[in-house]
């Protein structure tokens, strides 16, 4: 031990030193509460035993199968949520594999899954509830009781729910899975304020989806495995995409034994595109230009599903070639650089390939000014060629939890919470408390909207009346407005909760929602619950750390990609580490502290029971019950049809009693718990051409809704121009702001999302950042040269702020400036400059950070004793590796929600590159 | 050696896990004040004595001393240091421990003299570590004194020199100055004693 030249190491102490000591403690410990606890039962024999086996382990057998147990559970590594089995030997997670029985990955995993393991044993994970003793944002923590914790957050909410305004929680969270949970307390605690990411994540696509084919079909579900023709719009299933660990093997299955041919439009050479048989390279903002043109060589060489498109689009073929016929291939090569040959020639292949082929849309097409109009024009080309909802094609799936009889789930066991359940919140209508608390100029927006939504309104957090259909088919809210509005007081916050949650890192202009966090005016109280110390925890005033995935119960349940719907149970393998609690027992404890009504909700002391409540009829399916479905992990109906054309099935007749039909529309209505709704639509039978009543959509025509007036009565509400294409009816194509008169030198600064990382709530696992861990600037080499820049070299990228009519998050013209390395690629699109967004963490440990033991005099390890967690951070810049990426990206990126929508447009970011080393 | 040695060397690890496993109270502090004990911690880091001695150990300074533990143990801050030995040690000697900590969380804890927060820890985690090989010495059992060794030759050693040469440039604070030393030197007289 004392071979180091250290001062530390020259012994002070001598025999005579420690046999003093110890005779001083000796005599006093036990009254003095420094006793070594005992162990009782200890024998000889015992641990002699132990001993012998824990000596003699094969250290690199890291699992011995015949000790170890096998658990299903529910991948929380992703969005994906794969069907997973985790081996426990001793106590502790050894190793996670696929379980075979998800029908989505079909015992596929990904490194994401692996990484659970590093985010619950990281040896920086916090493990106890603390409270800051300095300034908010200082550091500055002391350790505190879980009975302290609750008290201190319980009586903020208290007093908060007991001062009539209840609005004032906010409830903000990252990757809640909870499938209600968490509702079921912000509901009974009576405020709307349960602010997510969706925004940030996925609204402008999920909105065509609801618009044209009804509020249960927000994500599509292709029917990979029998498909022959992949039109893919900025989708990427082989690297980070919803769905994409189930839609990859399947799409390779396709090529493989179907000849199936993928078509790529993109901006970046990813993993998709490397599996595609074409890639083009786009302009960002132009795919839906593509689609258009492709809908107008459909339509022209008489490819039209001419049955299909009469009987279920909303609007005649006529209307629709006259609306878009301008928008030619030629002038989609004008704005996206994509020949027109190859348009109109693909156009073909993929309408000759009907049924059996479908379009992908994601990020690349939507997440931009033009976003939701370009991707209903996508959307239309699978309503032209007819196939939506058949086999190969643009399929739905019913797969949303059950209960309450909802589309396609006719047979399907009801799943659902436990009663009783807790009321919604009330709207904000003149009279209420949480109304006339609203500014002034509020009070004249929400009173521009239309009536349907004024009866809905809910306050400008969950419900701005800028962006009426970010909250139309449900609230998917505009959360990277949220610090932004509170700064502007257009809501008032008492406590602010943050669950799993990144912001302060990891939004657009993510400074301002630190700004405003720091600010003890605008957020008097800020409890952050999280299983690590992020960049949005450390600016709170207590964090209560939470259980991980691997310790705690969600339910579970997708969309199918092999289209018969199924659930699952993420289940606890292990006891939450140190002082950790899941967040059903952290609710239950508050709950019961408010009161006044809201302990009724969580009456459990068991969090399985609540579960096994919840799954009380899956448990009724299965022989066994729910010790077999715990066994399992998985349930599906093994008889049951798969998910096509649901919209043809018949209305049962229960369900046709006491209802009635519109003369003109054919559509079904019936009163259900007081409210007209429609249930279906009278359709001609093919083979006898009598009336029937089917399903149809799930839209207010039951139709598909290609014209759907729900967005100019958005744009009327919201105020925009008269005219302005985001509030057109119909699928409409426009340029991005700015994007037509780029200068020479401008370019376009996207983002992307590394295949082995969760945005940026990943860098802390260790076993992902060894992987990746850098996230430098790619860009096309004629452009790099152009500039003079090649690999290695340092750049300054300044970032524009955006034009367009929605919300800003600042006046200045320059958003920021960010560093970053060059790194050249082929394939990149020559107007492009990409990186990815997760890097330069300043919080959440050593791992994320990319430290080596900076302060440490020994600079170079002596032994293998000497390696350690820190040491085996290869990548730090201490070790002449790269870091952990380049200065956080996200400050420079601009907030730009889409108009009337709200999602986030990631990709619209205007740049100018200088090269400085 | 004698079973006294064991016995007294059984309580300084006690002592040391202690100071580890979690903030100090009042009580605990009030121990260490005892002159016998304090003129130790002297000895290992001058200014300690006086520290423990003539701080008033009221509620503030208390909450200081926490803050103190929380910046150091808990929060992964660039001056923090994790306590549990797998920040540390290699992935092949962290399979080494996890069977201890199975072995740890077998046995059953009399939670009567047992800091409550203990049965909750990571079996890895420094404080349970020590209470580990501190329990093994308050045997009678010879075999089982011997196992301590062992223990600390396999949970203890391969990082403790480290955490301590950390702990020197992340804290001014003198109780855990002098007892990273006091560890460090505990574990030198173990190899000497060898």
């Amino acid at each position: 031990m004392n071979q180091n030249n250290n001062e530390q190491n020259e012994s002070k102490l001598n025999r005579r030193d420690f046999l003093k000591l110890g005779g001083a403690l000796t005599i006093g410990v036990t009254t003095l509460g420094l006793a070594a606890p005992l162990f009782k039962q200890l024998s000889g024999e015992q641990i002699q035993l132990d001993l012998d086996n824990f000596i003699s382990i094969r250290k690199k057998d890291f699992v011995d199968y015949t000790r170890a147990k096998a658990i299903p559970t529910i991948c929380f590594g992703c969005t994906n949520h794969c069907g997973v089995i985790g081996w426990v030997q001793d106590g502790k997670v050894r190793r996670i594999e696929g379980n075979p029985l998800d029908p989505n990955s079909e015992g596929n995993t990904c490194s994401k899954t692996h990484g659970m393991i590093s985010y619950t044993y990281y040896p920086e994970r916090l493990l106890y509830p603390i409270k800051r003793v300095g300034k908010r944002g200082e550091g500055k923590w002391r350790r505190i009781s879980w009975q302290e914790a609750t008290q201190e957050v319980g009586d903020r909410l208290k007093t908060c729910r007991d001062s009539g305004h209840p609005e004032r929680f906010i409830f903000h969270y990252g990757r809640d899975k909870t499938k209600g949970f968490t509702k079921r307390f912000t509901n009974a605690f009576g405020t709307p304020n349960r602010l997510n990411r969706r925004a940030i994540c996925s609204s402008n696509r999920r909105v065509p989806l609801m618009s044209f084919f009804g509020r249960d079909f927000e994500w599509e579900t292709q029917d990979m495995e029998n498909t022959k023709y992949i039109l893919n719009f900025g989708a990427n299933p082989m690297e980070a995409y919803q769905g994409g660990l189930f839609m990859m093997h399947r799409i390779q299955k396709a090529r493989v034994d179907n000849g199936a041919k993928m078509v790529s439009f993109e901006v970046r050479p990813t993993a998709t595109v490397n599996c595609s048989e074409e890639y083009f390279k786009v302009m960002p903002g132009s795919d839906g230009a593509i689609g258009f043109a492709m809908a107008n060589v459909i339509i022209d060489e008489g490819l039209v599903d001419n049955a299909f498109w009469k009987r279920w689009a909303n609007i005649p073929l006529a209307e629709i070639k006259q609306h878009i016929k301008d928008w030619t291939p030629e002038h989609a090569e004008k704005l996206s650089g994509v020949p027109a040959k190859d348009i109109r020639r693909i156009a073909i292949e993929f309408a000759q390939a009907a049924p059996h082929c479908t379009t992908m849309t994601a990020r690349g097409s939507a997440k931009h000014y033009n976003g939701t109009q370009g991707d209903r024009g996508l959307r239309m080309l699978d309503v032209l060629v007819g196939n939506v909802g058949r086999e190969g094609g643009l399929c739905l799936s019913s797969g949303r939890m059950w209960g309450g009889g909802k589309y396609g789930q006719e047979g399907l066991p009801s799943v659902s919470q436990p009663k009783p359940k807790p009321p919604k919140p009330k709207a904000f209508t003149p009279g209420t408390a949480a109304y006339e608390d609203l500014p002034a100029d509020i009070k004249e927006k929400v009173a521009q909207l239309d009536p349907k939504w004024q009866k809905k309104y809910q306050g400008e957090l969950a419900t701005p009346a800028e962006y009426p259909l970010a909250w139309h088919w449900y609230g998917m809210k505009v959360g990277q407005l949220v610090q932004p509005y509170i700064r502007e007081g257009r809501a008032k916050v008492d406590v602010y909760m943050s669950f799993a949650y990144g912001a302060a890192y990891g939004y657009p202009e993510a400074k301002v929602c630190r700004d405003v966090l720091l600010d003890e005016k605008l957020v008097p109280f800020h409890v952050a619950i999280d299983i690590g110390y992020s960049e949005h925890a450390a600016l709170a005033d207590i964090i209560l750390p939470e259980a991980t995935s691997l310790e705690r119960w969600d339910p579970h349940s997708t969309n199918c990609y092999g289209l018969v719907p199924y659930t699952g149970i993420r289940q606890p393998l292990v006891k939450p580490l140190g002082e950790a609690r899941e967040i059903q027992v952290i609710f239950r404890d508050l709950a019961r502290h408010i009161g006044g009504g809201m302990e009724q909700y969580f009456d459990y002391e068991n969090v399985e029971d609540f579960y096994k409540e919840w799954y009380k009829n899956i448990s009724a399916r299965i022989p066994g019950g729910w010790e077999e479905f715990k066994r399992r992990g998985i349930w599906q109906d093994p008889d049951r049809e798969k998910d096509y054309e649901l919209y043809e099935r018949p209305v049962p007749y229960e369900e046709l009693v006491d209802s009635t039909i519109d003369p003109e529309t054919k559509v079904i209505t019936k009163l259900i718990k007081g409210k007209k709704r429609s249930v279906g639509i009278m359709m001609t039978d093919a083979d006898t051409g009598e009336m029937k009543p089917v399903r149809g959509f799930p839209t207010p025509s039951r139709k598909i809704q290609v014209y759907d007036p729900i967005f100019p009565l958005a744009a009327k509400s919201a105020r925009l121009p008269e005219g302005d294409p985001n509030g057109n009816a119909l699928p409409t194509l426009f340029s991005i702001p700015g994007f037509d008169d780029l200068k020479e030198d401008d370019m376009i600064l996207t983002t992307f999302k590394w295949n082995v990382h969760t945005q940026g709530r990943s860098s802390q696992w260790k076993f992902n950042a060894e992987i990746v861990h850098t996230n430098q600037l790619f860009i096309n080499p004629e452009t790099a040269a152009r500039m003079g820049l090649k690999t290695g070299d340092e750049v300054e990228v300044t970032v524009q702020r955006p034009k367009g009519l929605t919300y800003r998050g600042g006046i200045d013209e320059v958003v920021g400036v960010v560093r970053n390395k060059v790194r050249l690629l082929n394939g990149v699109h020559e107007r492009v400059i990409c990186f990815a967004h997760a890097g330069g963490h300043w919080e959440h440990g050593a791992v994320a950070r990319a430290e080596n033991k900076e302060s440490l005099p020994i600079k170079e390890p002596k032994s293998g004793l000497e390696k350690d967690f820190s040491n085996d951070i290869w990548w730090s810049k201490d070790q002449g590796g790269t870091g952990n990426g380049a200065t956080a990206m996200n400050d420079v990126l601009p907030i730009n929600p889409s108009p009337l929508v709200g999602g986030q447009n990631w990709f619209d970011n205007i740049c100018q590159i200088r090269k400085i080393s | 050696m004698s079973s006294t040695t064991y016995s007294q060397k059984a309580a300084i690890y006690a002592l040391l896990g202690r100071i580890f496993i979690s903030e100090l109270d009042r009580q605990s502090l009030e121990a260490l004040q005892e002159q016998q004990i304090s003129s130790i911690f002297e000895k290992l880091h001058s200014g300690s004595q006086k520290y423990l001695q003539d701080t008033k150990w009221d509620k503030e300074q208390i909450e200081q001393l926490a803050s103190d533990y929380c910046h150091l143990f808990i929060l992964p801050q660039k001056s923090g240091l994790s306590l549990r030995a797998s920040h540390w040690m290699t992935n092949e000697e962290s399979a080494n421990l996890t069977q201890l900590e199975s072995i740890i969380k077998g046995l059953d804890l009399d939670s009567s003299v047992v800091n409550a927060s203990l049965a909750k820890l990571p079996g890895d985690h420094l404080g349970v570590l020590l209470y580990f090989v501190s329990s093994v010495y308050h045997s009678d059992d010879k075999q089982i004194q011997k196992l301590g060794t062992s223990l600390i030759q396999l949970s203890l050693l391969p990082w403790i020199l480290r955490f301590n040469e950390k702990l020197l440039t992340s804290t001014t604070n003198p109780l855990y100055l002098a007892s990273g030393k006091l560890l460090l030197e505990l574990l030198d007289f173990e190899g000497l004693e060898e």
